[in-house]
């Protein structure tokens, strides 16, 4: 299991790479497009669909959202005299409500779920609300400084993924190797509080060597730190979501797209609330 | 030495406020019914442990930079039927509030009785007469003569130097600031609001005092010469107590700022000095000393000056009876208290900027400097370091007091625990905001260092 884990990663990490560093901004909107197309394809089980072709719209009017986006927005125009394109900014702004509405949603559950638990509509909307402003999240940070620095980017673009999987990476080798205390061992019993602590100590690493990556000026030392642990909590949450719309399904993986790592959802859950809070804090204070 | 005092004071500095905060969980804990497994000062291998008749194991342990008190618990071991009813996480959630904010709680009282002792035993200060106000700085604006005295900053009185810092500090990211005075023959209030919105503060490189253009007064120095060093340039030389200095090298001196100058600038050359003992010109020869202080090599002799006496009433002992030292105490808790609330405020509004975060090793230093001042300074410095605890284990971070207080009080209203999952995402958040700022602390210091 682990080896098949880590062949898939293998394959998948230098794609993600080449794409990242190297792919035009205009592909690289569709490709990220797809990617979500994917991701909803999952969704759509996780919200209870069941008939392929209603499984295949969903998708397909991710993907085609994220493209009218792209048609409707020039990629030279996304951010214009320093400043993200209004629109863009709104969606980011949404997504942060709509994730502090689904951590009242986690914090109450199984409360108030019977609201939304029977709804496909609800969880398909909940679905957009999360797959959509994660593309334009991406995109944005992309697209920064892109005609002068094209590969500034791309760093905040790896920054983020740093800061998540460092999280994911430092629990799993601190709690292979160090691992004493369970957490919770009846929900998950790899989890345990070394583990926790590496992943703490992990995602601190990168946002200190970030700090330094971006040369900050003091005074703004404080803000990168608090939206960094923001981060790395929100990424958290991002997990603990999937995970309730996964039980309401009562499916464990969100899919088998992916061999060793169950589904694409299940790799980019946390991205999806860690990119955009973070795009979003950067717009607002940081660019 | 003076690493070895600071290292001393800082591990007993702490030791006391961990033990103080400690105590206060378990105590609580034990009023409680919760009992109590292990009462533990410092962490890692125990030097010394002794079990009583309830079963709680005390324990000192090696690593001397903070403790725990262990109580039972069902979510971090087996408990046994029998037990249960003694299981902290089966206490009611006021009952468990009680308990983790009694830690905090105990460092506030702490500080009240270190502060009274202090007040009780009599502390040497100075009242904040006026030396000096540089032409061109920020209290320029204001007409505060020489001598004066100040009584008052923004809506608090000051005594001592000591109020006034403090008081200063707290205007930081203000606009402006008031300060009432007496002068010297009258005795009055007159007062001034002084526009700071210029002002700027950095603490690395000077005091409070100086970037505002404020010179406290000092007795006048003499240029006779106060104590000789052993060992040092100056005794090399043959310079003896009393003696008044003429010349360097033939350069006549006319004041002590003037010698200063003239000596931190040869180190290592060769000097010529005439000076005035029981009334004779005596001519001396040697060679200037050197001390090297942030990279640079200065010229140094070893010598200090006499000081004029102060003048009468400037320095005072601040002592009073078990009543007033009482509420002093509690008056000066409570402003220590705000203050630094405030000060973590103007941490997060970018007011005062994260360079100016203390670590340890600052703290170890401070601790050292205040213990070889005496035992007062010493209380009065560990009434501060308590209080700070105190507050920063309030902030609502997971992993502190404070966060497990938050989850217990979204407990109070909504009925039912936080979920483990959710404390997760908290402890993740508190940890690595935690983490940073402590580096960025520690970076600090040894950037001062």
């Amino acid at each position: 299991m682990l080896k098949q884990r880590i062949i898939t990663a293998l394959i998948l990490a230098p794609l993600a790479l080449f794409a990242i560093l190297y792919l035009p901004l205009f592909s690289f909107q569709i490709m990220i497009a797809l990617v979500m197309g994917l991701g909803a394809w999952e969704w759509s089980s996780m919200s209870g669909m069941t008939r392929s072709y209603t499984k295949g719209a969903y998708a397909a009017l991710m993907v085609v959202m994220c493209l009218a986006l792209c048609a409707l927005l020039p990629t030279n125009l996304i951010w214009y005299q320093g400043h993200l394109n209004s629109l863009y900014t709104y969606i980011l702004s949404i997504s942060v409500i709509w994730w502090i509405i689904s951590f009242g949603m986690i914090l109450a559950y199984p409360r108030y779920s019977s609201i939304w638990y029977t709804s496909k509509v609800l969880r398909g909307i909940f679905g957009i609300l999360t797959l959509i402003p994660t593309w334009v999240a991406i995109v944005s940070l992309r697209a920064h400084e892109y005609g002068e620095l094209p590969y500034y980017g791309a760093s905040l673009i790896f920054y983020v993924l740093g800061i998540v999987w460092a999280a994911d990476i430092g629990a799993f080798f601190v709690g292979v190797k160090f691992g004493k205390h369970k957490l919770r061992p009846e929900v998950s019993p790899g989890k345990t509080l070394e583990g926790l602590m590496g992943g703490v100590f992990a995602s601190s690493a990168i946002i200190a060597f970030a700090a330094l990556h971006f040369k900050y000026d003091s005074s703004l030392i404080w803000l990168h730190i608090v939206v960094g642990a923001l981060t790395v909590g929100v990424s958290a949450l991002g997990d603990l979501n999937e995970s309730m719309f996964k039980r309401c399904a009562g499916i464990k993986d969100s899919g088998k797209l992916l061999p060793g790592h169950g589904g694409i959802m299940d790799r980019i859950d946390s991205l999806t609330a860690a990119f955009p809070v973070f795009a979003f804090c950067y717009v607002m204070w940081m660019a | 030495m003076s690493f070895l005092i600071s290292l001393v004071s800082f591990i007993v500095a702490l030791g006391i406020l961990v033990a103080v905060h400690e105590w206060g969980h378990f105590w609580v804990a034990r009023r409680c019914g919760v009992k109590v497994e292990r009462f533990s000062i410092g962490f890692g291998k125990a030097l010394w442990r002794r079990t009583d008749k309830l079963g709680t194991e005390y324990v000192i342990a090696a690593i001397p930079l903070g403790g725990y008190v262990k109580m039972l618990d069902e979510r971090v071991d087996e408990v046994s039927e029998q037990d249960l009813p003694y299981a902290f996480n089966r206490q009611h959630v006021l009952k468990r509030i009680a308990i983790i904010a009694a830690g905090p709680g105990v460092n506030f009282l702490f500080a009240i009785f270190a502060l009274f002792v202090m007040y009780s035993i009599g502390l040497q200060t100075v009242k904040p007469v006026v030396g000096n106000i540089e032409p061109d700085s920020i209290l320029s604006q204001s007409n505060i003569p020489k001598n004066a005295i100040l009584t008052q900053v923004g809506d608090r009185k000051v005594v001592d130097w000591e109020d006034v810092a403090y008081e200063f500090m707290s205007f930081i990211g203000h606009d402006e600031m008031l300060i009432n005075w007496t002068d010297e023959r009258t005795t009055y209030e007159k007062s001034a609001t002084i526009n700071i919105s210029e002002w700027k503060f950095d603490p690395d490189k000077m005091s409070v005092f100086t970037s505002l253009g404020l010179t406290p007064f000092r007795p006048k120095v003499l240029g006779i010469l106060g104590s000789v060093e052993k060992g040092s340039a100056a005794q090399r030389i043959g310079l003896l107590t009393n003696d008044k200095i003429v010349s360097l090298n033939g350069t006549s001196m006319q004041n002590w700022e003037q010698i200063v100058g003239y000596v931190s600038t040869r180190p290592n050359q060769p000097v010529q000095v005439d000076v005035l003992r029981n009334g004779q010109i005596v001519s001396l020869s040697g060679t200037i000393g050197s001390k090297t202080d942030e990279q640079k090599t200065k010229g140094y002799m070893g010598f200090t000056p006499t000081l004029e006496p102060w003048p009468e009433g400037v320095v005072f002992v601040h002592q009073y009876g078990f009543v007033k030292a009482m509420s002093k105490a509690m008056d000066k808790t409570w402003r220590l208290m705000t203050l630094s609330i405030e000060m973590l405020g103007k941490l997060i509004t970018g007011d005062v900027s994260v360079k100016n975060l203390s670590g340890p090793i600052s703290i170890a230093q401070g601790a050292g400097s205040s213990a070889s001042l005496g035992l007062v300074y010493f209380l009065g410095f560990l009434a501060l370091i308590s209080v700070n605890l105190g507050i920063i284990n309030l902030l609502p971070l997971p992993v502190l007091d404070g966060g497990h207080l938050l989850y217990y009080f979204i407990e109070l209203f909504s009925g039912r625990p936080v979920p483990e999952s959710v404390q997760e995402v908290g402890f993740k958040i508190g940890g690595v905001l935690l983490l940073l700022l402590m580096s960025v602390a520690i970076f600090n210091d040894i950037a001062r260092l």
